[in-house]
């Protein structure tokens, strides 16, 4: 028991986090399910991911299908956790799950509905071990329904939820949406853990939360369900443009794929574009562009018009020169470009990360909230697979170093 | 009926468009008292935004607007005016929430900056939700839903898949809709929650700085590590090798088989033709190098099919694949039927309409965004005259003044 009391010293060593004394035991894999416990880790959870060398978790592996012949050797989605070794198909390592959980506030999977159930770590098996066990079930389609065994990737839900629908060229297939998919979708599952936590705090009451990716696509469209309901009438992708407002696209600027968006609502920030742009041909007084709806009607000559300014200048020079006259406008920024901007580095939004020992500190995505008195942040390497195995089972869970010796052996703890 | 998790959570939401709005409705959904504050007369801009319902514009007819703010109360209050400022002072002296979306700097000039709002209230929570943050050179830049996006890092990303292929030279694209904003509202949701939390433990409140341009970048990360790892990720290079979005007789579906026993799934599903079984489609990295040949083959294969029998077929073998449903799909779905994720709300103007529920079931707090949005100013004899104690002639005469 001395051993589980340092554990606990060790999470209120994390300070004054939002989610510091909260520690999950973090049964998620692929995407989904590891960006939200990475939102929780960031607000301060104690995050112990459950691994195993049977089938590592897609960040160590190679993946040729995206064209990729290495494994990544660093993943994000990795920062902030511990990692342990479980071979859940072996019943002592289902029996050392449910130990880790009744030392847990909160646990988070993203396996198909029904295999928890089979490991022998559904809710109610959770709830045996910890009567008040908050569960928090993440999935493709959801706990239950006819399509919930289906199998999925970020594309498919983005696709089944209606938002693929919605993205890309007006007069093209539509696109897929990528790893971002999978990560809003555990960002829902974070807000619905985090109120799960509220709760259980208020009532003493845990619970199985249940979140689908599809319907967090759905919800991000959601005014077109409300659309065609009311008139029948079905919503498309349409670009970069917008219903009303134009210009309302990207254009080219210099330098190899490299455009700025620009986007104009009123007639004030119109002049305010042509006067930039020098007002070639008269462009503020000619009456296709007068008002916001004739320049919706006639976008597409608009564009062409703004394409020949904009080509051959610097998105940068661009954005700098419509902002200081009120006209909305960003580059369509790379990663490298982001990583040297001096914005995002004067809010310190891509902070170096180094190894536990100080070595090889490299820029990572930082928090995307700006805490005034309990600051979330991202401060410890994504760990090797079963770093933690030691101070989960013998300091957590009070096992004997010779056991925990002998279990790895027997590949349990694997 | 049982309590939401934050029921007796009350939050003032003070923004337009969508990206507020959501954060408010999200927390309205988990059991919030949510307070909208629009300006006098003409409300929040997405009021006046389509589609509107019969086609016929109006307040209490946008999609956008009814959809977004469903589960709140509507007052009006120009807090920009002397007496309206007072009276969101006062609003806040009782809230535990607010939310913002004002341009950096403007809240000091009507003497609600944070820093007043602490002493004010220390138990507050006040999140500001604005384009680039409050600090840093571009916290003035205006900026809409197009522009966020480009500016997070995934736009010059789409589109992604056949659409690339056919149109390498085009320009990138946004997500669909307003992406952009929803995952910003979203993103500031969950800060909220957690310094909730955080006041849970310890009684006090805080000042949360939200940039809509990080809170896409937060869910875009896996560019940053390919990035940091020497690989600068563009619309050419992030392509799947093979698979993707695949046309149909009747639209399009998604196709990905990233394990082999799905590849194999998939070949069984085509009835094993003769060139699947060529050696240069017995492993991973081969097919990956001829990624080309097999879409012509899939392609080909799938045009036979609508997008409905693909879907069950390919299913049925467990290979991941997805429609590209339309709007009308959802509301034909099975499974969303099943799962009553589409629910109807009746409405005074537009009458009864569907809607989709929350993305999240919070069994023993119950989500509840059965509640249809505001009317213009329909709360603000409760809000004013009830919780504030005004007289029905003081608010009249504030009307007047265009205060409220």
């Amino acid at each position: 028991m001395d051993d589980r009391g340092a554990g606990l010293h060790d999470v209120r060593l994390q300070g004054e986090r939002p989610l510091a004394g909260v520690r999950i035991a973090d049964f998620s894999w692929h995407a989904m399910g590891p960006h939200c416990t990475l939102t929780l880790a960031m607000l301060g959870a104690e995050t112990i991911n459950i691994e195993t060398r049977i089938r590592p978790n897609i960040w160590r592996r190679a993946h040729p299908v995206y064209g990729r012949m290495e494994p990544p050797p660093f993943d994000q989605l990795a920062v902030n956790k511990k990692s342990i070794t479980l071979n859940l198909k072996d019943p002592r390592a289902v029996e050392l799950a449910k130990q880790l959980i009744t030392v847990s506030t909160l646990a988070v999977e993203n396996f198909r509905p029904g295999v928890m159930d089979r490991l022998g770590l559904g809710y109610e098996a959770l709830r045996a071990a910890k009567s008040d066990v908050i569960l928090v079930s993440l999935s493709a389609a959801g706990q239950d329904g006819p399509e919930s065994r289906h199998a999925g990737y970020a594309p498919m839900f983005s696709a089944l939820g209606g938002l693929g629908h919605m993205t890309g060229y007006e007069d093209a297939p539509p696109s897929e949406l990528r790893n971002a998919m999978d990560h809003v979708g555990g960002l829902m599952g974070a807000l619905a853990a985090i109120a799960a936590l509220y709760h259980w705090r208020r009532t003493g009451e845990g619970q199985h939360v249940d979140v689908s990716n599809r319907d967090v696509a759905t919800c991000f469209i959601g005014e077109t369900i409300v659309e065609y309901s009311m008139n029948r009438t079905v919503a498309h992708r349409s670009g970069n443009h917008d219903r009303i407002m134009s210009p309302h696209n990207c254009y080219p600027c210099h330098g190899n794929d490299k455009w700025i968006s620009i986007a104009v609502a009123t007639d004030a920030e119109w002049v305010a574009l042509c006067g930039v742009m020098g007002d070639p041909g008269g462009l503020s007084s000619d009456p296709r562009f007068a008002d916001a709806y004739a320049r919706w009607c006639h976008r597409e000559e608009l564009d062409t018009i703004i394409s020949v300014w904009t080509r051959g200048r610097t998105a940068s020079d661009l954005t700098a020169r419509l902002q200081s006259v009120g006209v909305a406008a960003s580059p369509s920024f790379s990663f490298d470009e982001l990583n040297s901007d001096p914005h995002l580095r004067a809010r310190g939004a891509l902070p170096l990360l180094a190894r536990g020992d100080g070595s090889n500190p490299r820029p990572v995505v930082g928090p995307p909230w700006h805490f005034s008195r309990t600051p979330a942040a991202v401060d410890s390497w994504p760990p090797e697979l079963g770093a933690d195995n030691r101070y989960v089972f013998c300091e957590l869970l009070g096992m004997e170093k010779s056991d925990l010796a002998q279990l790895e052996k027997d590949k349990v703890i694997y | 009926m049982r309590d939401g998790a934050l029921t007796g959570v009350t939050v003032i939401e003070w923004s337009e468009m969508v990206a507020g709005p959501y954060c408010g409705k999200l927390l309205a959904s988990l059991g919030a008292e949510v307070i909208k504050v629009e300006k006098p007369r003409t409300g929040d801009c997405a009021r006046w935004r389509g589609p509107f319902c019969g086609d016929i514009p109006g307040p209490e007819r946008s999609a956008l607007f009814l959809y977004l703010n469903t589960g709140k109360l509507g007052i009006t209050l120009d807090p920009t005016r002397r007496t309206g400022a007072e009276l969101l002072k006062k609003l806040l002296m009782g809230a535990d929430v607010f939310i913002e979306d004002r341009k950096p700097g403007s809240l000091k000039a009507i003497g609600l900056d944070p820093e007043v709002l602490c002493k004010l209230n220390p138990r507050l929570i006040h999140a500001s939700v604005t384009p680039f943050g409050q600090s840093g050179p571009y916290a003035q830049h205006k900026a809409y839903d197009l522009n966020i996006f480009h500016a997070g890092g995934e736009g010059c990303l789409l589109p992604s898949g056949l659409s690339w292929e056919m149109h390498p030279e085009r320009e990138p694209v946004k997500g669909g809709g307003h992406l952009a904003d929803y995952q910003s509202g979203l993103t500031v949701s969950v800060g909220i929650a957690a310094a909730l939390l955080a006041r849970q433990r310890d009684g006090a409140g805080q000042w949360l700085d939200v940039s809509k341009q990080e809170a896409q970048l937060a869910l875009n990360h896996m560019s940053q590590t390919r990035f940091v790892n020497g690989e600068l990720e563009t619309r050419a290079l992030r392509q799947f090798t093979y698979g993707g979005v695949v046309p149909c007789k009747d639209g399009y579906v998604e196709i990905l088989t990233l394990e082999d026993h799905m590849w194999r799934a998939l070949v069984k599903a085509m009835g094993d033709p003769e060139w699947a079984g060529d050696s240069r489609f017995s492993d991973p990295i081969s097919r990956a190098r001829h990624g080309a040949e097999i879409n012509q083959h899939l392609r080909r294969w799938a045009a036979e099919y609508g997008k409905e029998e693909l879907y069950q077929m390919l299913q049925a073998q467990g290979v991941p694949i997805g429609v590209y449903c339309t709007s009308e799909d959802l509301v034909r779905s099975r499974h969303l039927a099943c799962r009553n994720f589409l629910m109807e709300i009746d409405h005074p103007e537009v009458g009864r309409q569907l809607y989709p529920d929350s993305a999240f079931r919070l069994p023993q707090s119950p989500a509840t965004t059965q509640r249809r949005a505001p009317l213009l100013r329909e709360h603000n004899r409760q809000v004013y005259c009830e919780r504030l104690g005004l007289t029905l002639e003081t608010v009249a005469r504030m009307a007047e003044a265009g205060i409220v």
